[in-house]
């Protein structure tokens, strides 16, 4: 092993999903975007919606 | 070069980090202004739709504004990107002195992978292996005498188990079921630590031994294909959602993953489902050969001479219509063509007879008598058109690209399975039940079924009197890759009375069907073709800007034609928008599982080199080292690995990896 670098353990493989560690931050991320398209389905909805209702008068 | 590139970008080069920073944004100006304009032509209350979506406009620019805060921090850091993704171009890995690459295996597997082999009757194998690759001459007595031991990388089969490529230098193995390369994780860590000494590749990281470094490795494996192709399927998809580019369409109209920075990953994935595809639907693998010459034949060449000087009454050794066995191929026949490598054979079956007709014989011409050369119809020899379905997609590109020339041959099929040490680690591997054919001569002829053990596999194998002569893909098994055979199996013997040298005595001939493939059937016309191409073709990135130019004038000009067509229209745009959100909401949860649940039916393991003063020394020292490695059992793998330099990569790791 290098023994120059400034780690402090040795590093380990580990299995994804298996471990009980907070998932990582990419999942706030995607959570963040999963909203947004939702709010954006929303606004379409919403339009689409009112021009049915609306559209010809 | 070693087929390993590395790609050197920033993660704001990244589509959907791209689109992640924009979207949210650009969908509301979209919106907008789609809503202005629907509301001025059709003389609506505009602004009381404005205030009605007021609330959710607001909201959706919040969200958009915490989705900037996050990505600001991270999507400038540079890193470079490194895909190992299964292929026949691999060769063995070499380190900058041209030395084979070793990868540390602890004591404590090598003792558990001793006690496996013992198990599975690989003894005396696993023994050899632990003499030659560890340098313990007899490890059963003993045991691992080192806490570790380093491994040089090479093919993971034995030499007796290679049934290709078994002396080049290529490291990955052909799978004999799916017709896919699969590699194993200390094949694919060996490669990486391959290619960061590449000199030949000028885009890889030459971090010096002060410099800080870091590293992110993913590797994703299963270990059988047959059960995990379509999990596996998945998580390549959540993989090119997050990493990917945009998807293209091929000349035929196809869909092409474009990969972004994952190409490699990308063209795996078009091969799984071209896999996958394959065994869903078999009848992708058909080729149609016209066959002539064909006919039954009694044996081998000894038979042959025996057949034509030692029985009283000669025997043709090949014949037509009415022998004890058939002349012609019959509905899923079992055959044999050309050879698509050394010692190996393409397999198919016959998936449907198009025609049969007899086959034409030269009439030699008397010219003293005035009788010129002519033709008749063959009282042996027959004419087919087959269709020919290839056991796999390798099968069948053999069957449409060098049949022209070559034999077709009625054979039995016969089930084949495998045990064997693997090279690299130790591992005991099973590979098993695959399609494999016997020719019919070779049966033997007994009077039971020939039963082989194979670890805990039990298999049937066939003999002259229940050959296996006929098939059928099986989409609904299990493993829908391995053939069905049909029936309990043929007696394809055939009893003559011989007088060999005045004594009468029996000889028994096993017959098969033989016939000379004209030629494919090919589709396509012959190269070179010219290919219909637009602008937009050669600029990937004008698809959108031309897309988005037809769709508003497409709607303008409908507007000013039908105000009550141009409400359905806006309707519609609506309809199709919503269906792409939720299209790609279905894509972020794919990536939202990939990375906190892991997707257990496959296996996604992670290293985390922290970053720490050493550069590629001290990263290739981690990834030769680090414990807890992804097990050798794991036949088919790809990894992924990221690195980059000084503490920015932190901010990297920070966002990919569990804390």
């Amino acid at each position: 092993m290098n023994t120059t670098n400034n780690k402090e353990e040795n590093v380990e493989w580990e299995k994804m999903g298996q471990e009980e560690k907070k998932p990582p931050k990419i999942t706030e991320l995607v959570k963040l975007m999963i909203d947004s398209n939702n709010q954006q389905k929303k606004i379409l909805e919403e339009t689409k919606k009112w021009l049915q209702q609306n559209g010809n008068r | 070069m070693a087929t390993t590139e590395w790609e050197s970008l920033t993660l704001g080069q990244n589509k959907t980090i791209q689109k992640i920073a924009t979207a949210a944004a650009k969908a509301s100006e979209l919106l907008d202004a789609n809503v202005k304009l629907a509301s001025g032509t059709l003389k609506a209350a505009g602004i009381f739709l404005q205030g009605l979506l007021g609330p959710y406009i607001l909201l959706l620019r919040t969200t958009a504004d915490t989705i900037d805060d996050f990505v600001k921090d991270f999507k400038n850091i540079g890193f470079f990107i490194l895909e190992v993704c299964p292929d026949g171009k691999y060769i063995l890995p070499k380190d900058a002195d041209g030395n084979p690459i070793k990868i540390l295996v602890g004591g404590i597997e090598i003792a558990a992978n001793a006690s496996i082999a013992a198990a599975a009757g690989q003894t005396i194998e696993f023994k050899e292996w632990a003499k030659e690759f560890l340098g313990e001459e007899d490890i059963y007595l003993t045991g691992a005498q080192k806490a570790n031991y380093p491994v040089e990388v090479g093919k993971s089969q034995p030499p007796a188990n290679r049934t290709d490529n078994a002396n080049d230098n290529k490291l990955a193995t052909l799978d004999r079921l799916t017709g896919l390369y699969k590699m194993t994780p200390s094949q694919v860590i060996a490669t990486m630590i391959a290619a960061m000494d590449d000199e030949l590749d000028l885009r890889r990281p030459q971090l010096s031994s002060s410099a800080e470094a870091g590293a992110l490795v993913m590797i994703v494996g299963v270990s059988d294909l047959t059960k995990n192709l379509a999990n596996l399927q998945s998580i390549f998809k959540a993989f090119l959602t997050f990493f990917g580019g945009e998807e293209k369409k091929d000349k035929s109209g196809k869909v092409v993953a474009a990969g972004g920075v994952a190409t490699g990953v990308a063209k795996l994935g078009s091969l799984i489902e071209a896999a996958l595809g394959q065994a869903n639907d078999p009848s992708k693998n058909d080729t149609t050969l016209t066959v002539n010459g064909i006919c039954g034949v009694r044996g081998t060449e000894d038979d042959k001479i025996v057949l034509s000087t030692s029985f009283q009454n000669k025997i043709p050794y090949c014949f037509g219509a009415g022998g004890t066995t058939p002349n012609l191929f019959e509905l899923n026949d079992f055959v044999v063509g050309p050879r698509v490598k050394f010692g190996q054979r393409c397999m198919g079956y016959v998936s449907k007879i198009n025609s049969t007709e007899a086959d034409t014989e030269a009439v030699a011409g008397v010219p003293q008598l005035g009788i010129p050369a002519s033709t008749k119809e063959s009282e042996i020899y027959s004419i087919q058109e087959l269709v020919i379905r290839g056991v796999t997609e390798l099968d069948a590109i053999g069957f449409r690209t060098l049949s022209t020339g070559a034999k077709l041959q009625k054979v039995s099929f016969d089930y084949r399975a495998t045990v064997s040490v693997d090279q690299n680690s130790g591992t005991v591997v099973k590979e098993g039940p695959y399609n494999d054919f016997e020719y019919i001569p070779n049966l033997p002829d007994q009077e039971y079924a020939d039963v082989e053990t194979v670890s805990d596999m039990i298999l049937t194998h066939p003999i002259a009197k229940g050959a296996f002569t006929k098939v059928v893909h099986n989409p609904s098994a299990d493993n829908p890759w391995l053939l069905k055979k049909m029936g309990d199996g043929v007696d394809i013997r055939e009893v003559h009375t011989v007088r060999i040298d005045n004594f009468i005595g029996k000889h028994i001939t096993k017959n098969t069907v033989i016939g000379d493939i004209l030629s494919p059937k090919t589709p396509e016309a012959p190269h070179p073709n010219f290919k219909a191409s637009k602008l937009e073709d050669l600029i990937g990135d004008f698809n959108v800007f031309f897309a988005s130019i037809d769709a508003l004038t497409d709607t303008l000009r409908k507007m000013a034609d039908d105000a009550g067509k141009a409400l359905q229209d806006i309707i519609d745009y609506l309809d199709s928008k919503i269906a792409e959100l939720e299209e790609i909401n279905a894509a972020l949860q794919k990536i939202l599982a990939l990375f906190s649940i892991g997707l257990p039916a496959a296996g996604i393991y992670t290293l985390n080199i922290p970053v720490a003063v050493g550069g590629n020394d001290y990263i290739k020292e981690e990834l030769q080292g680090a414990a807890n490695a992804p097990p050798d059992s794991l036949d088919f793998t790809f990894g992924f690995m990221l690195m980059g330099e000084g503490k920015a990569f932190k901010t990297m790791q920070d966002l990919l990896i569990p804390s």
